[in-house]
């Protein structure tokens, strides 16, 4: 991600391209930071989107932070679809305790399924600085920019963030 | 990695990095590898897409086509003609592109049908006026209605030319047309 490739000139094999260096990436995004999101669904539909609207695409100077936001902007009316469906009490439930993702299975090590639940249960401000650093590989400009905040919003959240996740380990490892 | 944000936050909130936590956390969050076949699906769906805009752009390359055409044909028609089909006023910018073409297609076909009846009907008013002028090259209402039917369909009794000298001149004329020479008597 810190170095832009030199893209495709055709726009199928620009597409083709972004579904190479994006596809998990995007998947990771969607799963992580909007759980109870259809995440396959949403991916290809944010790949159809982007094939139809290929020129904005080609016009925006960061293809890949153009898709995030595609992708971004359909989780959230997936969310806001559902959220009538849910009471208060069953969303709460589902924010302390996220559905496991099918590859959380298969990431060893308790302290990374650990981190994971952790992260799942993080406001979802937070949760998607989080998941945009460490899933999708961003830097902290490119979250700005993707999420449409000021840098210092981000990298606030992110402090909060890290603070949590910092005193949830440390209270772990302390009780163990 | 930018050396303001980054080092900021790579700093902590109590001001020492945690670069063990960076790292866990990165481990934790990596993107797993893409199944095989849904980046097959993701490729299709781009690939249903551009045959899709394909499909859409053909069409309205098409219409476009189908409007240069009636424009000229419009062009044609001469000043002062009511514009039609996606001319017209009434169209609706959000036509659907098939469905305009299929009119447009409709209309061109009866703006050619039109234009190949004016264009006979000019050119046999040329040859008119390149004619004698005479009764039968007057416009039909002007016209002598010696031929044309009685309101009960039998035809009116041929005009009896007025007595007097000029019925009587038997001097031949090759000037004056056939019809109007005075029949010599048996």
């Amino acid at each position: 991600m810190n170095e832009a490739p030199r893209l495709p000139r055709d726009d199928r094999a620009l597409l083709e391209t972004l579904v190479g260096l994006m596809g998990a990436r995007l998947l990771a995004y969607v799963r992580r930071a909007r759980p109870g999101c259809d995440a396959e669904e949403l991916v290809a539909e944010t790949f159809a989107r982007a094939a139809r609207s290929v020129a904005a695409l080609r016009a925006a100077p960061r293809p890949d932070l153009y898709l995030l936001r595609i992708a971004r902007n359909l989780c959230r009316d997936e969310q806001r679809r559902r959220a009538p469906k849910l009471r208060t009490s069953e969303w709460l439930d589902n924010r302390s305790r996220p559905a496991p993702t099918p590859d959380s299975a298969a990431i060893a090590g308790e302290t990374s399924a650990m981190l994971q639940r952790e992260v799942d249960a993080l406001p979802e401000a937070q949760r998607e600085i989080i998941v945009l650093r460490y899933a999708v590989g961003l830097q902290f400009d490119e979250i700005a920019e993707c999420l449409g905040i000021p840098l210092g919003t981000a990298l606030s959240r992110a402090h909060a963030a890290v603070a949590r996740l910092r005193s949830r380990l440390e209270g772990i490892h302390v009780a163990d | 990695m930018s050396p303001i944000d980054d080092d900021t936050f790579a700093a902590g909130s109590s001001g020492a990095p945690d670069p063990q936590l960076d790292d866990a956390l990165r481990a934790a969050l990596a993107p797993g590898p893409i199944a095989p076949e849904f980046q097959a699906r993701l490729r299709r769906v781009v690939a249903d897409e551009f045959s899709a805009r394909r499909a859409r752009r053909l069409t309205r390359a098409s219409a476009g086509i189908a409007a240069a055409l009636l424009l000229t044909l419009a062009l044609a028609r001469g000043p002062g003609a009511a514009p039609r089909g996606a001319f017209a006023p009434s169209a609706s910018p959000a036509t659907d592109w098939s469905d305009s073409l299929d009119s447009s297609i409709a209309m061109i076909e009866n703006e050619l049908d039109e234009l190949h009846v004016r264009v006979a009907a000019e050119t046999l008013s040329r040859l008119r006026v390149a004619q004698p002028a005479d009764d039968w090259d007057k416009p039909a209402d002007q016209a002598s209605d010696s031929d044309a039917p009685t309101s009960d369909g039998a035809r009116s009794a041929p005009a009896v030319p007025a007595a007097g000298p000029a019925s009587m001149d038997t001097t031949p004329s090759l000037d004056r047309p056939l019809s109007t020479r005075p029949r010599r008597l048996a």
